[in-house]
């Protein structure tokens, strides 16, 4: 991928200073730092930086992206230029371009800005990372730690430090329909070394709200995994701001010590706003914006404009805490009383296998009925899943897409939970990308989309918003791909085709970052230097890929690509589809990956019976290697009338034989030397010839006579 | 022996069998056309008949000895007979066909030396063809199964191995059989 945003200067391909060694690629977790060798000097980022690896800045890191200092190289104009550093992102977690592009020219915002990006080798890494060069705060983090104290807020300086600067930046991301999700303490800066201000800190070197607490989340994002959230609205950017602020006062992170599942629980019982503030003392106008801001209704929670009126001073009436009804009598899950369905809804997706093993919906809808009084919710709950159930639904197990869909009816807000796996309904192609090479994933999203779990969220919905309803659609395509098997299609074909800035995970180019359709050919290229076997460049990743970046790629040419086809079909299969590409994307040479796509071919050469016709097809396919020419490679193995000759001449071929071979044993029997035969042949031979002597006789005493 | 053609595959008894009526028919014909024929033609020409005869006893042998339907043995021999009878038949002609120069012929050496000598020498083609067919027959196959073969080579080089393996299948069992 070559995709950066220098804002003065033109996109240029990636510049390696050095070619890195090649050790195993650490994982993410791992860091980069702790791979790269001490030998290795600055890299070239974007033409004109010179990042090296030698100088980490580790109080700039993120959590899952690793700080360096940033030469500036960029031809000087007079003007003053801010210093940079680089975050170079962890292995598998792609940045957000969409909102890199945008807050690279967000200039007068107070916030880091990202100000170029690329892709480069890193020292010590097999792999290609991102690297993102952002401008260097001047003072350190607010809190330095998620769970490190720090000397709290007064109020005024909240509103003075916190709210006024940032309230900008919020009207800004309003108009543009995007949302930071990465507002917390400790992505917060002093902006300058008096501490007078704050910077907010990036949020684009890993997915939307990836990395903010479980606190600094609304409780349906909360119970979603961080991949799964998702970029949400800035409804999450205000919520979050509220939780920011709250801490802030509190000058630490007030639930720091509460695991997931009870900060879910206590902010579904108590509301948000108990949950987060707690015993904290606060004022009045105070109360009401964090009142506003921490509401769990979204619908109810304040925006961008309350926030611009009450810090001009205009009061607004506070917001009353949002608590789900709570029923006559508990239901008792996991040896805990539950009063809501929310609250149990939350407890059991926390708890998936003992819900799974000891609720029957019945029992559930019976709960319901009784205790909230939700009788229409009860059948409603009943009828969608009673066909689910087999048998006795009061004792039977209940399966994981019963559980699932039923959790769907007791929190319609929540997001589609299935097994370990929670993530909001707009986010799941998104958790799909980043999840996908966990272990047993895979199949979790298979089934989940097969099983239609999307769409019965949808169904469970008592109403849904227009971006919810236009979410449909992507759910059907979802299923479409999953159950077609074919290369092309696919779980695969789901995540190239709803995460276009996703790097193509096959093992093949994995190593190359490969982002555009434009990449691909070349970085197979790459790859065709090292390959030495057999196997075609081919496997579902790739097809997958290159479907969703071209637009109606030929069936006809993905049929050819399957693994039940036999390896001749494959290779003519493989080759239509390499020039299929080319001829998408424009001509070029890749002589490497022609050679590759001709070792695999070789099956094919081999197929044809007649010499003449092999050696033809091997000097077609030998003058399309030497001239890196796809197309012609694939016009030369792809010669359907050329083929049929071939049969159809060794069927004649084979007949001619077989009656040579019969000629041949009627010889060697002897039938043309019989004495019977011969005799035969020989008297009716000397009659021919008596017949010819006597004739001249009979004419020569004919002319003595008459002469 | 039935002899299979290797193009077509039909014996020939088959072919006899379906004749046979048809030629037994047209053979009375034949002959009974002869007869009325013959009959004025001996009556006006019977001195030269009558040296015909006696001359052409050596064809009339040799019909007989010859046991194939063909005749060709004795075709030949006849026909060569018959040459050497002709001086004697134009002598009498010119001498006047009547039965005493018949005699005076027969009487002659020469005349008989032509007659036979002649039908000698039909036999002696008669016999003589025989091994020369069988060595002509003998050089033709061989020179026919290379020709065969050589063709066979060139459709495996052109072809590969696998155009001889229905061959192989469909002659093996009898090979094995034989063996």
């Amino acid at each position: 991928m070559a995709e950066q945003a220098l804002n003065e200067l033109e996109p240029e391909a990636e510049v390696e200073a050095e070619t890195p060694p090649a050790p195993a690629a650490p994982s993410f977790a791992e860091g980069a730092r702790s791979g790269a060798p001490a030998s290795a000097g600055p890299v070239v980022v974007a033409r004109h930086f010179m990042v090296d690896p030698r100088l980490p800045l580790p109080e700039l890191d993120q959590p899952h992206a690793e700080a360096y200092a940033v030469e500036d190289r960029r031809p000087s104009r007079g003007e003053s230029r801010p210093p940079l550093f680089a975050l170079v992102c962890g292995h598998g977690l792609e940045p957000r371009l969409d909102a890199l592009r945008y807050f690279s020219r967000a200039e007068r915002l107070p916030l880091i800005r990202p100000v170029a990006w690329d892709v480069v080798s890193w020292p010590g890494h097999k792999s290609k990372r991102f690297v993102i060069l952002l401008t260097r705060p001047a003072g350190p983090r607010v809190q330095s730690a998620p769970d490190v104290a720090f000397e709290p807020f007064t109020e005024d300086a909240v509103v003075r430090k916190v709210v006024h600067p940032l309230l900008a930046m919020f009207r800004d991301l309003k108009d543009r329909g995007l949302s930071h999700r990465a507002i917390r303490a400790d992505n917060l800066f002093l902006a300058d070394t008096a501490g007078n201000s704050v910077l907010l800190g990036e949020c684009v070197s890993v997915p939307p709200a990836f990395d903010q607490a479980p606190i600094y989340e609304t409780v349906d994002s909360m119970m979603a995994q961080p991949s799964g959230r998702g970029a949400g609205s800035q409804a999450d950017d205000l919520y979050a701001f509220g939780v920011l602020l709250a801490v802030l006062l509190h000058g630490r992170d007030p639930c720091r010590h509460m695991s997931l599942a009870e900060l879910t629980q206590m902010k579904i019982s108590q509301g948000s706003y108990a949950a987060v503030v707690r015993d904290l003392r606060v004022s009045l106008p105070m109360m009401e914006m964090l009142r506003g801001l921490l509401c769990d209704d979204p619908r109810d929670r304040w925006e961008e404009e309350n926030l611009t009126l009450w810090a001009n001073g205009r009061h607004l009436s506070p917001k009353q805490p949002v608590v789900p009804p709570r029923g006559q009598r508990p239901f008792t899950f996991a040896g805990r009383d539950f009063w809501s369905m929310r609250a149990l809804s939350a407890a059991m997706g926390h708890d998936w296998a003992a819900a799974r093993d000891g609720v029957s919906t019945r029992e559930v809808a019976i709960w319901i009925r009784r205790s909230l009084g939700e009788e229409k919710l009860s059948e409603r709950l009943l009828e969608a899943i009673g066909s689910d159930l087999t048998g006795d639904a009061r004792t039977s197990r209940q399966s994981d897409r019963s559980l699932a869909r039923m959790l769907m009816y007791m929190d319609p807000g929540a997001p589609i939970r299935f097994r370990n796996f929670a993530a909001r309904p707009e986010a799941l192609t998104q958790a799909l990308a980043f999840e996908f090479e966990k272990p047993g994933m895979q199949q979790l999203f298979t089934e989940l989309i097969a099983r239609r779990l999307p769409q019965a969220w949808m169904e469970a919905q008592p109403s849904l918003r227009t971006d919810q309803a236009l979410l449909r659609r992507s759910f059907e395509s979802l299923y479409a791909f999953v159950t077609r098997g074919a290369p092309g299609f696919g779980l695969e074909r789901c995540l190239y085709e709803f995460n276009r800035s996703w790097p193509c995970l096959s093992p093949l180019i994995r190593d190359d970052h490969v982002t555009e359709i434009a990449d691909l050919l070349p970085a197979l290229e790459r790859r065709a230097a090292a390959e030495q076997g057999r196997h075609p460049p081919m496997d579902r990743h790739l097809a997958a890929f290159v479907c969703a970046h071209v637009n109606a790629f030929p069936e006809r040419v993905l049929a050819g690509l399957g693994e039940g086809v036999d390896p001749v079909a494959r290779g003519i299969g493989v080759s239509e589809f390499l020039a299929e590409i080319v001829r998408r994307i424009g001509h070029g040479s890749y002589p490497r990956l022609a050679a590759w796509v001709a070792r695999s071919l070789q099956p094919l050469v081999e197929s044809y019976r007649s010499r003449r016709l092999r050696r033809q097809l091997e000097r077609e396919i030998e003058a399309a290697v030497e001239a890196g020419d796809l197309s012609a490679l694939a016009n030369a193995v792809g010669n359907l009338e050329r083929q049929e000759t071939d049969r159809q001449g060794f069927e004649e071929a084979r007949r001619h034989y077989t009656q040579l071979a019969r000629e041949i044993r009627w010889l060697e029997d002897g039938n043309l030397t019989d004495p019977a035969f011969v005799a035969s042949r020989a008297q009716s031979a000397a009659a021919t010839l008596a017949t010819f002597v006597s004739g001249v006789i009979v004419l020569v005493l004919t002319l003595v006579y008459m002469a | 022996m039935t002899r299979n053609s290797p193009q077509t595959g039909r014996s020939a008894p088959d072919v006899a069998v379906q004749q046979l009526p048809v030629r037994r028919r047209w053979g009375w014909m034949r002959i009974s056309a002869a007869v009325l024929l013959a009959t004025p033609v001996l009556a006006v020409l019977f001195p030269s008949a009558a040296l015909l005869a006696v001359l052409m006893l050596p064809t009339l042998a040799a019909a007989i000895a010859d046991r194939r339907p063909e005749k060709h043995a004795a075709i030949a021999i006849g026909l060569l007979n018959f040459c050497g009878t002709l001086p004697a038949l134009a002598d009498l002609w010119s001498r006047g066909q009547v039965m005493s120069n018949s005699l005076l012929l027969l009487g002659e050496a020469m005349t008989w030396l032509t007659a036979f000598g002649a039908a000698g020498l039909g036999w002696l083609l008669v016999l003589l063809a025989t091994p020369l067919a069988h060595t002509y027959l003998s050089l033709t196959t061989q020179a026919r199964l290379r020709a065969l073969q050589r063709q066979q080579q060139r459709l495996v080089e052109e072809w590969g191995e696998g155009v001889a393996l229905q061959d192989a299948g469909v002659f093996g069992g009898e090979e094995s059989t034989e063996g």
